[in-house]
């Protein structure tokens, strides 16, 4: 049997991309999960606090106290990694929808990448905060 | 240069050459860069947020209880975030193929489940950060 006489998927020149299937499982992780908590979160501290509803970020002292919890920091940085990744893809997309299609490589690396250095300087201040 | 040579030298093509404003052209395509540009404004309000934990740590935090800048930016982003969180879970019945035996799920089921989430989280969570600022400490 030729190459072409088989189907895609019974090919076995054609490999799956690891790569590529890897930012898709964490775009549509990322954003299933910033869908699901970003909007509480948003509506909680920037807006229900600001118009004086008591949250945790009320003052230093319950801002400081919820985060040295460390299921608080759990939470945030997944939240924070997560929808950093989702947005770098979206964002990488949606340039080159924008007409920026001359080297999807270097996109790529530098919407992935600057994802994973404000993810890891975020996780970094989160965990040393208080 | 006869016809056909210079049909070789300066060939036809057929791709379309897109323009800078390609998405204002219809209503669908407009939705669409603004459903993608959603992210922008979740990244900003966590870059805040992120600011605002460095200032705790750096013991500059104050209170935001009638900061109403932050009320506008915060209401701003929160538009943007549901609008993501809408259209993204109203995609989720479409994506998500539970295996039901020898079917599948129905997706009205998986959309249920996924705004279900959406609510229960936000009846939740918003309880235990609300909670959460009345400990006395």
């Amino acid at each position: 049997m030729s190459t072409s006489d088989r189907h895609w998927h019974q090919r076995a020149d054609l490999k799956p991309d690891y790569g590529h299937s890897l930012w898709w499982f964490m775009f549509a992780n990322g954003g299933a999960i910033a869908a699901i908590l970003l909007p509480v979160t948003i509506l909680v501290a920037g807006v229900l606090g600001p118009l004086g509803v008591p949250n945790w970020m009320e003052d230093a002292r319950h801002f400081g106290w919820t985060l040295s919890n460390p299921l608080i920091k759990l939470y945030l940085a997944v939240l924070i990694f997560l929808t950093f990744i989702h947005a770098a893809h979206r964002i990488r997309y949606a340039l080159f929808d924008f007409g920026l299609r001359g080297s999807v490589v270097a996109l790529e690396w530098a919407c992935y990448g600057l994802a994973i250095v404000a993810t890891v300087a975020a996780i970094a201040l989160i965990v040393f905060t208080p | 240069m006869n016809e056909g040579e210079a049909a070789l030298a300066a060939p036809r093509t057929y791709r379309r050459a897109l323009s800078g404003g390609w998405f204002l052209s219809r209503r669908s395509y407009f939705l669409y860069v603004v459903r993608e540009l959603t992210v922008v404004f979740m990244v900003a309000w966590l870059a805040w947020f992120l600011y605002e934990v460095l200032l705790l740590k750096q013991n500059a935090f104050t209170s935001l209880s009638g900061n109403y800048v932050v009320l506008a930016f915060s209401a701003v982003c929160l538009f943007f975030t549901l609008w993501h969180a809408i259209t993204f879970l109203n995609l989720s019945g479409l994506i998500l193929r539970v295996p039901l035996g020898d079917r599948f799920a129905p997706p009205s089921a998986i959309k249920a489940l996924s705004f279900g989430g959406l609510i229960g989280a936000t009846l939740v969570g918003g309880a235990v950060m609300i909670y959460l600022g009345y400990v006395k400490l």
